[in-house]
């Protein structure tokens, strides 16, 4: 119990600070519409709501399995979830271990410099650049998605229920690297060249499949029309597509947590 | 005319000033009365000067005030006590020739002065009824019986505010200057230079050229520095007191957020009796002042006063073995400024009501000895 309180609180301060970062940026004007803050600050909270489920459910699942009652067995569960590596890497950053094909040098990296500066707590801090990334994901993705639809909330949901969407939450490079994809996408959509170039570069530094980042641009012409077949003809199909996903990401979940 | 109205301006200013200034003394006296009260009741031979003498940190303070700062020796560890509170002791017990006197009117002198500027700056963004809100919720602040006692609280609520307070009114030098002694003050004092370089910031942004006079700013971080100077010249490390600090009996050393408020979980389920009156409150103040952080972004309350806020929050629980966080908690002004920010009526008597009982429960509670930090 004593961890969960300083692992919530200290989660507490740091959504505090995140906001505190957001004023100034509208304070400075670079963020310029207080409505706009308001609402994807409502869908980063959402994301991390799905966050929270997609984690209780896992620990729940877990001690189910196991037949115990450790509300707080995470450390445990990520091992089966193959992050061991990433939070090892995190840890003790190595040249063999980037280098020599363990993997892409732009997770570990930031995770140790911020777990260094929270005195050495490299899963916190993981656990905490996860949660981030995937909140930056989710406004990057409504805003890509509110480019060509007026109601963007729906596909952002399907997206959130995907199979094996609750790996963004895991703390990996996952949820980094499909925050720099979506960056590549929103810059396409805006037309901004600099800024998907940025997000191509650090995406390719993140994961060995960010280069997959680069191959968007020849289908940004297409992009309307993907969303237009992406978006479910009635609200009927679309809450069985949805109930459908969530299904399968509660089977995959399940299956994982067994092979522990 | 147009002079007479400025000297009449002036005038009630500096009325309104010293009618706060002394309300803020005598509400204080008020409270303490009351403990007293309570105290006389239960034991009628406890001598409350001796008592106030005695308490917490207090023969500390009176001993740096006395002897100063010691190279060896078993007093060596005082120099984790910052030197401006304890000499401005020393400076009034050469008139008053009585340090335990000295150190009352210094705390009860700087409350007055954090409740006049208090209201001077709520002023500036908030009508009269918002800043006496502001004023009457720190008057009856839980743990406000550390404004009258010889601790630093009082002499740090009143240099912080004042700082904010000048940092608003552009006045960079004043701003500086009063923040280079509130880093003198306590480990905290130095955040006071996040608050004061965002309305730098901001100022220079709106007038589109940066203030020359902001660099007066870079004096803040000096009272840090002089507190260093002071730890290399008396003991020969710049930085003795953190072994000081992480040796017995504070075992206190710099550890994140998460492990500080386990350990006072930890700690607190072990002791029923303390962890009602020490680690409990001061998990719950941590919990409360981060969501009244966030009442503040969603009011809209000045920024600076937010980011003062926040980063005195992290200072304070970065602290890995806390014995007073609900103290030091209660010493951040820009909490007294959000909750005076609530429009809604039932949720401002309920603090009013909270704060209000907690006070004079934990005033009498202290009075009679029992182990409040």
């Amino acid at each position: 119990m004593a961890e969960f309180v300083g692992g919530v609180g200290a989660a507490f301060i740091m959504a505090a600070v995140a906001a505190l970062i957001v004023k100034f940026l509208v304070d400075i004007n670079i963020i310029k519409n207080r409505e706009n803050v308001l609402l994807y600050g409502k869908v980063a909270i959402s994301a991390i709501a799905v966050g929270i489920v997609y984690i209780s459910v896992a620990v729940f699942m877990y001690n189910v399995a196991k037949g115990q009652t450790n509300f707080f067995a995470l450390g445990e569960i990520f091992s089966s979830f193959g992050v061991e590596k990433s939070l090892r890497m995190a840890e003790e950053p190595s040249a063999a271990g980037m280098f020599g094909g363990l993997m892409m040098p732009l997770y570990p990296c930031l995770a140790h410099i911020f777990g260094k500066l929270a005195f050495d707590q490299y899963v916190l801090t993981a656990q905490f650049i996860s949660f981030a990334a995937a909140c930056v994901s989710a406004c990057l993705l409504y805003a890509w998605i509110g480019k060509y639809n007026e109601s963007p909330t729906e596909l952002v949901l399907l997206a959130a229920s995907l199979p094996f969407a609750f790996m963004l939450f895991m703390p990996s490079y996952t949820s980094l690297t499909i925050m720099f994809l979506a960056m590549a996408l929103y810059s396409l959509s805006r037309d901004n060249l600099k800024l998907f170039v940025a997000a191509g570069i650090l995406a390719c530094l993140t994961c060995k499949l960010g280069f997959v980042a680069f191959l968007f641009y020849p289908l940004k012409d297409k992009f309307p029309k993907f969303i237009k077949a992406a978006q479910p003809k009635n609200r009927a199909a679309y809450k069985i597509i949805l109930t459908v996903l969530i299904l399968y990401n509660g089977a995959a979940l399940y299956w994982l947590i067994r092979g522990v | 005319m147009k002079n007479k109205n400025l000297t009449n301006g002036k005038d009630r200013s500096a009325q309104i000033f010293l009618l706060v200034f002394a309300a803020g003394i005598l509400t204080k006296l008020l409270i303490f009365g009351v403990g007293v009260l309570f105290l006389r009741r239960l034991d009628p031979d406890k001598k409350i000067l001796d008592f106030m003498a005695q308490a917490g940190d207090v023969p500390h303070y009176i001993n740096i005030a006395q002897n100063g700062y010691a190279s060896y020796g078993e007093n060596a560890n005082k120099i984790v006590f910052y030197p401006l509170f304890p000499l401005l002791m020393r400076i009034l017990a050469t008139v008053f020739r009585n340090y335990t006197v000295s150190g009352l009117i210094i705390s009860y002198a700087a409350f007055g002065t954090a409740s006049a500027y208090l209201y001077k700056l709520m002023r500036i963004d908030y009508d009269v009824e918002k800043s006496v809100d502001a004023l009457l919720l720190m008057f009856i602040a839980p743990y406000g019986l550390f404004f009258t006692s010889i601790h630093t609280e009082s002499l740090f609520l009143a240099l912080s505010i004042t700082t904010l307070y000048y940092a608003r009114k552009e006045n960079w030098l004043a701003a500086s200057l009063i923040g280079y002694l509130t880093a003198l003050t306590k480990t905290q004092g130095v955040i006071i230079l996040a608050p004061v370089v965002y309305e730098l910031i901001i100022c220079s942004i709106r007038d589109k050229k940066f203030k020359k006079s902001g660099l007066f700013a870079m004096f803040i971080p000096l009272g840090f520095v002089t507190y260093l100077a002071i730890n290399k010249i008396v003991q020969g490390d710049w930085f003795a007191f953190v072994a000081h600090q992480a040796a017995a009996p504070w075992y206190n050393t710099a550890k994140w957020i998460s492990e500080s408020l386990a350990t006072s979980y930890d700690v607190g389920a072990g002791n029923f009796s303390l962890s009602l009156i020490i680690y409990h409150p001061q998990i719950w103040l941590f919990f409360v002042a981060v969501a009244f952080l966030f009442v503040g972004l969603y009011k809209n309350v000045r920024t600076s006063y937010l980011v003062f806020m926040g980063a005195y929050i992290m200072t304070t629980y970065l602290q890995g073995w806390m014995l007073s966080g609900a103290r030091y908690i209660t010493s951040c002004a820009s909490i007294y400024i959000v909750m005076a920010s609530i429009d809604n009526k039932i949720i401002k008597y309920i603090m009013y009501l909270g704060t209000g009982l907690l006070c004079i429960c934990y005033m009498a509670m202290w009075l009679q000895g029992y182990a409040i930090m």
